[in-house]
């Protein structure tokens, strides 16, 4: 079987709204991504799973992955791999939401996340970030995230 | 002493005082997941100069199916080598035949020789290549004929060019 076949997919004709649809799509493909080993570059049955709702439901898809990766109970290599899946899905339309999110998760209290946020916003390019880049620099106590934040603020200061 | 190098996800080694929770001289359990054995081996490429390092760079990301930030960490084998962790040259399996030919297998692996492994990799030092900087690396090793572009995956290819 191959690895797209195994993608989870949205129950379409479950009878509950798309929100609840979204919510439990999320919910179940976050615990099967507990079981997948991530390397960077690499495609995996969750970010293909990621990637595909949120370009058949924009938004809406962000506020259930939001609230799935958000609650606490996530654990923290699934909700770093969603926030460097969001900055690299071309998907023009949720850009500035996935931006936000982003943005958002740079002031998590686990440099992992802090980590994941900021290489999920290298990936946007997009020199809007750079105001809340240099916020995060500002409060960041990690030598080493430091060096990471300002390597990506310099890139979004020099547009390819 | 030789140094190899050896793919990793910088947050993975993440340690005290970055993550409260652990002990100073404690490495996450999650950094294991850069250290899977497979026949209880571990693949790791020579890097004795910034050359190689930049050569085996290249060839390692042209591996992948996207353009992304590489983080890598170089060891040298002294304590390894004492420990008796063996080590041996195999042809490596990238799109890049000079690159493959810095590849070693660390091989007999055990789990205590994988916890001195881990010991050795978080004391080491992690260096994180930027996305754009891998973007124009492999552009410019395709370009220059380092890497073999029939081995390159498909959808890698069209994002570099």
């Amino acid at each position: 079987m191959s690895a797209i076949a195994t993608t989870p997919t949205l129950e379409r004709d479950a009878p509950q709204s798309l929100d609840d649809r979204l919510a439990r799509y999320f919910k179940r493909i976050v615990r099967d991504a507990e079981d997948e080993v991530f390397e960077d570059g690499m495609e995996s049955n969750f970010s293909r799973g990621l990637a595909s709702a949120i370009e058949e439901h924009g938004d809406a898809a962000l506020t259930a992955i939001e609230d799935v990766i958000f609650t606490g109970n996530t654990n923290v290599e699934v909700v770093a791999e969603t926030l460097t899946q969001l900055g690299a899905i071309d998907n023009p339309s949720t850009h500035h939401r996935r931006l936000a999110i982003l943005t958002s998760a740079l002031e998590s209290q686990d440099v992992r996340i802090r980590d994941a946020a900021s290489l999920g916003i290298e990936t946007l390019e997009d020199e809007s970030a750079i105001p809340a880049m240099e916020a995060a620099l500002h409060r960041e106590p990690s030598v080493k995230m430091r060096d990471n934040l300002t390597a990506v603020i310099n890139q979004l200061r020099a547009p390819a | 002493m030789t140094r190899y190098l050896r793919v990793v996800r910088q947050r993975r080694w993440a340690t005290f005082p970055d993550i409260d929770w652990i002990a100073p001289g404690e490495t996450q359990a999650d950094a294991l997941v850069d250290l899977q054995t497979r026949d209880n081996r571990l693949s790791v490429f020579r890097a004795d100069n910034d050359q190689d390092i930049q050569r085996v760079i290249v060839a390692l990301a042209a591996t992948r199916d996207n353009v992304a930030n590489l983080d890598y960490a170089i060891f040298d084998d002294d304590e390894l080598v004492a420990q008796g962790i063996e080590i041996t040259q195999s042809l490596g399996q990238t799109p890049d035949e000079t690159a493959n030919r810095l590849h070693y297998d660390i091989h007999n692996l055990t789990v205590r020789k994988i916890e001195l492994l881990a010991r050795t990799i978080a004391v080491a030092d992690h260096t994180r290549v930027h996305r754009r900087d891998i973007q124009a690396m492999l552009s410019d090793a395709l370009q220059s004929g380092d890497l073999e572009r029939d081995r390159v995956s498909p959808t890698l290819s069209t994002r570099i060019n």
